[in-house]
């Protein structure tokens, strides 16, 4: 672990509220009744809050036993407020933000920025020009206090509560998030970028974002995750709903860095109409558990969904990971290209859904996992499940699997190249085609972090 | 490069033993011997595949170095390249990406990408290879033949004091085997050394060679 370089943290005695460890009805209206929120939010968050309760927890996928629910806090807040300018956010808390170059980044290359510390936004930022076109990028309690109606017309209807026990538990107990809303015709070209940094031991982050591109708009969000190297386990369980309309275009990378003993438990799905396009770009480097399959949902004739995907498992990670596109509507197109690295007794798991229902003629998806395994201990799986109820649809899938030969690397060693250049080579080469779809500066930091992680991990 | 006593196993099975040869600066050597007779398993072991297993008497002196000492890229960092028999095909490394990589490893320098990839170009078109070969997956999907050219044009990119050509003309037709004499008549004229390991004597014509040593089991 020296080599992740994330792994600082700062004290949370000066934090403004931390709720004590573990879950109940109190916590849930005690979190609403500081965020001031509207009655019918509380009544969501009750309701989800039962429906948690009552579903089991997952046992299909990556294990879970090892993260202890009650030792959790599901709430802490570490300022009062979101500040609008660095020089405001408190030293301890800024000081974290700097070492990470948020500020730096903000400067050169982003259109706007959003920080979350814990349960927390504690910075937001967006461009002046953007502001006049009307362009919101807040954080999500933001958005609920000054966009009600628009909070309330979607939240919780792309991915409801009941969906599964940690969108029910995020419903209940969620802080933090982007909300984004791009009108009509309004082309965002530099991203908007939000960072969430887990600070506390055993802290639960439970951000909602929303984000809404309105007719012919487009908009790139890219996330950044990071935490302290704490020995015990957090939770990061964050639900994300975009809706993209009539020919609108969003993108929405995530480039996932967290400390090997966070489980992160994400759901994030996409509704698409009518000539709109929806691409995921997932890169999971980081945490001991992470599962997430992002989806769309092509309800519009023409609509398309993407997802490109990179998961690197090493040491004690298991990345289940995969994506899910529902063609509801003709002529609907997707593609999932999945990419996997197993390493050091890691594990990676691609698990996707592609379904076509009648109504959906002419559909097409294209489903590619790649996979690539570093050792004998390593482990990488693939559970595609497909539903075409049409006669007209195509689907073509395509799954390999490779191993590093010892063969390429002394090839590679023969020309020169030391044992770490020639792995790092031959990775780079795999991972390629996704990474040429990241903004530069990612592009450069997932090259980084990537010959960090492969340090000597041939076997 | 002096080679003295080099006994070798692999998989427990002796492959070499007690085997004496030299190449001296600016000579063309040839090793000829039937198959299975050891002549790869020289050229593995020089490139330094660790499982040829090698006997603590063995000895081999290059450039006033213990060549037995180092990893196989310090070895071609020395300037020893072994041309293979059987190049592996290596998935999402195209041989651009390759060919800048090691000409960087053995201290070039590469100012202008543009350059060197038209440099890459015209050796491509030297050994018969065509444009786009530069920019596919190393010796994925190529013929043999084509593999054997691409570490043909490689040899030309580095230029290494001492190449061993293993089998290097098996898969190659006759213009192939033209290429070959001609790019071993070039490293001879710029004082550079070759040991060519075969068993087609036509490969030899017209080549000034300094040795042919035979091993024989």
């Amino acid at each position: 672990m020296e080599d992740y370089q994330l792994g600082f943290s700062s004290s949370t005695d000066n934090y403004s509220y931390k709720a004590k460890k573990g879950l109940s009805e109190e916590l849930v209206k005690e979190i609403s009744l500081r965020k001031k929120e509207p009655r019918w939010m509380l009544e969501i968050r009750l309701q989800a809050l039962k429906q948690y309760l009552s579903m089991p927890i997952p046992d299909w996928g990556a294990s879970l036993v090892d993260l202890h629910w009650d030792d959790l806090r599901y709430y802490l807040k570490p300022v009062e407020k979101p500040y609008q300018n660095w020089d405001e956010v408190p030293d301890s808390v800024r000081k974290v933000f700097d070492l990470m170059g948020v500020p730096e980044a903000e400067k050169s290359m982003l259109a706007g920025v959003g920080g979350q510390y814990d349960s927390e936004v504690i910075y937001h930022s967006l461009q002046d020009l953007l502001a006049k076109k009307g362009v919101l990028f807040l954080s999500m309690d933001e958005g609920l206090k000054q966009y009600p109606e628009i909070v309330r017309k979607y939240f919780g209807k792309i991915v409801p509560p009941g969906d599964n026990k940690l969108a029910a538990l995020n419903t209940a107990v969620w802080s933090g998030g982007s909300f984004v809303y791009v009108p009509k015709g309004v082309r965002v070209d530099l991203p908007l970028q939000a960072y969430f940094r887990i600070n506390a031991e055993n802290a639960g982050q439970f951000e909602r974002t929303m984000i809404i591109v309105e007719e012919a708009a487009s908009a790139h969000y890219i996330e950044g995750c990071s935490a302290p190297a704490f020995a015990s386990a957090s939770l990061h369980a964050a639900v994300v709903e975009v809706i993209v309309e009539e020919g609108a275009k969003m993108r929405y990378t995530t480039v996932q860095n967290w400390y090997k003993t966070v489980y992160n438990l994400v759901t994030k799905r996409a509704i698409v109409a009518k000539d709109g396009v929806m691409e995921w770009v997932d890169c999971n480097l980081g945490s001991k558990v992470t599962m997430k399959y992002p989806s769309c949902l092509l309800m519009g004739e023409r609509a398309c969904g993407e997802m490109l995907s990179i998961s690197v498992a090493g040491a004690g990670q298991h990345q289940d990971t995969g994506a899910k596109m529902i063609h509801l509507a003709p002529n609907t197109t997707s593609r999932i290209v999945s990419k996997s690295i197993s390493k050091n007794g890691g594990r990676s798991s691609y698990r996707g859904q592609i379904k076509m229902v009648r109504a959906a003629e002419g559909a097409h998806s294209k489903v590619v996992c790649d996979a690539l395994i570093l050792d004998h201990q390593s482990r990488s799986d693939t559970y595609p499940n497909n539903q075409i109820l049409n006669g007209s649809s195509t689907l073509e899938h395509e799954a390999y699997v490779s191993r590093v030969s010892e063969e390429q690397i002394l090839y590679l060693m023969s020309r020169g190249l030391t044992q770490k250049e020639a792995e790092g080579i031959i990775i780079r080469g795999f991972l390629e085609p996704i990474i040429q779809e990241l903004p530069m500066e990612y592009a450069v930091e997932l090259n980084r972090l990537i010959k960090l992680e492969m340090v000597g991990s041939v076997g | 490069m002096k080679i003295t006593n080099l006994t070798v196993t692999v998989l427990g099975k002796q492959v070499l033993s007690e085997m004496d040869l030299q190449i001296g600066v600016g000579e063309v050597h040839v090793l000829m011997g039937v198959n299975g007779s050891g002549k790869s398993s020289l050229a593995m072991t020089l490139m330094g595949d660790s499982r040829y297993q090698i006997s603590d008497a063995s000895k081999v002196q290059y450039l006033g170095q213990d060549l037995l000492k180092l990893s196989s890229d310090e070895r071609a960092r020395v300037g020893l390249y072994v041309s293979w028999q059987n190049p592996t095909a290596i998935p999402g490394v195209s041989v651009f990406n390759l060919c800048k990589a090691s000409y960087g490893a053995m201290g070039n320098k590469i100012d202008k990408l543009i350059d060197f990839k038209k440099k890459l170009e015209e050796l491509a078109l030297t050994v018969g290879l065509t444009r786009e070969h530069i920019n596919r997956n190393v010796n994925e999907g190529f013929s043999g033949g084509e593999r054997k050219r691409l570490e043909l044009m490689q040899l030309l990119l580095l230029k290494p004091k001492l190449a061993i050509l293993d089998e290097i003309d098996s898969g190659l037709d006759r213009e192939g085997l033209k290429i070959v004499r001609e790019i071993v008549s070039e490293i001879k004229e710029e004082g550079r050394s070759a040991l060519i390991i075969t068993h087609n004597e036509k490969l030899l014509e017209k080549m000034v060679i300094t040795k042919i040593w035979k091993i024989t089991n």
